[in-house]
């Protein structure tokens, strides 16, 4: 089951999200609050890392109420599912969710980079790819 | 199971006991990993209750995984944070941090009468038991 999606671009800033089973639905400054705080621990788990390890920053958050899955690109998009506790294949979904950005994002003539996205496509291929897999 | 760091901070960040299994560290190096951990939690701790789809009083972190490593954490009543890090493969240690704080953290240092609340655990025994503990966890370390 998948609460929550989002996308945050390479400077922590929000860019696109998207409810799923009617959860409660935060504000947007709460959301520009998540996403940059996000975006700094993510640098800050790479910094602790223990010696002699590639020094990568937080992918898979657990807690007791749910999921948080980060997939950052080489670019520094970061495309994150909140999902409950015993989800599995967040990975194989996110990277899924990478392809329809660069096919209806990036392709879009009309899209700027860093903006946020508001293409009726994309939202179609976003619910298709998640409400599919959750029933 | 690779085990890396083990550390307990209390409500306010200090840190109260840190043993590095793997590698060691410059002071200055430990000190400024030690205040970015204690930042991370705390931070980690208050997002994960305010992103919780349902309603919770009390933290629901349990741990966190990157590419290279996997920290664990354990928060007590008290506010006392016990925080490990180990390997990406490792299972959850929920029950293996509840152990600690249990089994050992309790008996040798809450129940030692020369232990100062709020100050560095100085207690050999705790640190010989809690190596003997991680020693059975980590089947490489002796090797």
């Amino acid at each position: 089951m998948h609460y929550h999606f989002f996308i945050v671009n390479k400077i922590g800033l929000i860019i696109y999200d998207r409810y799923y089973q009617g959860t409660a639905k935060l504000s947007a400054n709460d959301m520009i609050r998540f996403s940059s705080t996000l975006n700094s621990v993510h640098l800050i788990s790479a910094q602790i890392t223990p010696p002699n390890l590639r020094k990568t920053g937080l992918k898979v958050l657990n807690t007791k109420t749910f999921k948080l899955f980060c997939y950052q690109t080489t670019t520094g998009v970061m495309f994150c599912l909140v999902s409950d506790p015993n989800s599995q294949d967040m990975e194989s979904l996110c990277k899924k969710a990478y392809q329809h950005y660069s096919d209806y994002v990036l392709k879009n003539p009309f899209y700027e980079t860093d903006q946020q996205i508001r293409i009726e496509g994309f939202d179609q291929a976003i619910d298709r790819l998640f409400l599919e897999k959750a029933v | 199971m690779i085990i890396y760091d083990f550390y307990i901070f209390n409500n306010i960040g200090n840190c109260l006991f840190y043993i590095e299994l793997r590698g060691q560290r410059s002071e200055n190096k430990r000190e400024n990993k030690q205040k970015l951990m204690f930042g991370l939690i705390y931070t980690l701790k208050s997002f994960c209750r305010k992103f919780s789809p349902e309603p919770i009083s009390v933290s629901p972190f349990t741990s966190y995984v990157t590419d290279s490593y996997k920290l664990h954490i354990l928060e007590t009543h008290s506010g006392l944070n016990f925080i490990m890090i180990t390997d990406t493969n490792a299972p959850d240690q929920t029950s293996c941090l509840s152990y600690i704080y249990s089994n050992l953290f309790s008996p040798f240092v809450l129940r030692n009468p020369f232990y100062e609340p709020k100050k560095p655990i100085s207690s050999a025994v705790f640190r010989q038991k809690l190596l003997e503990h991680f020693d059975t966890l980590d089947s490489s370390r002796k090797a």
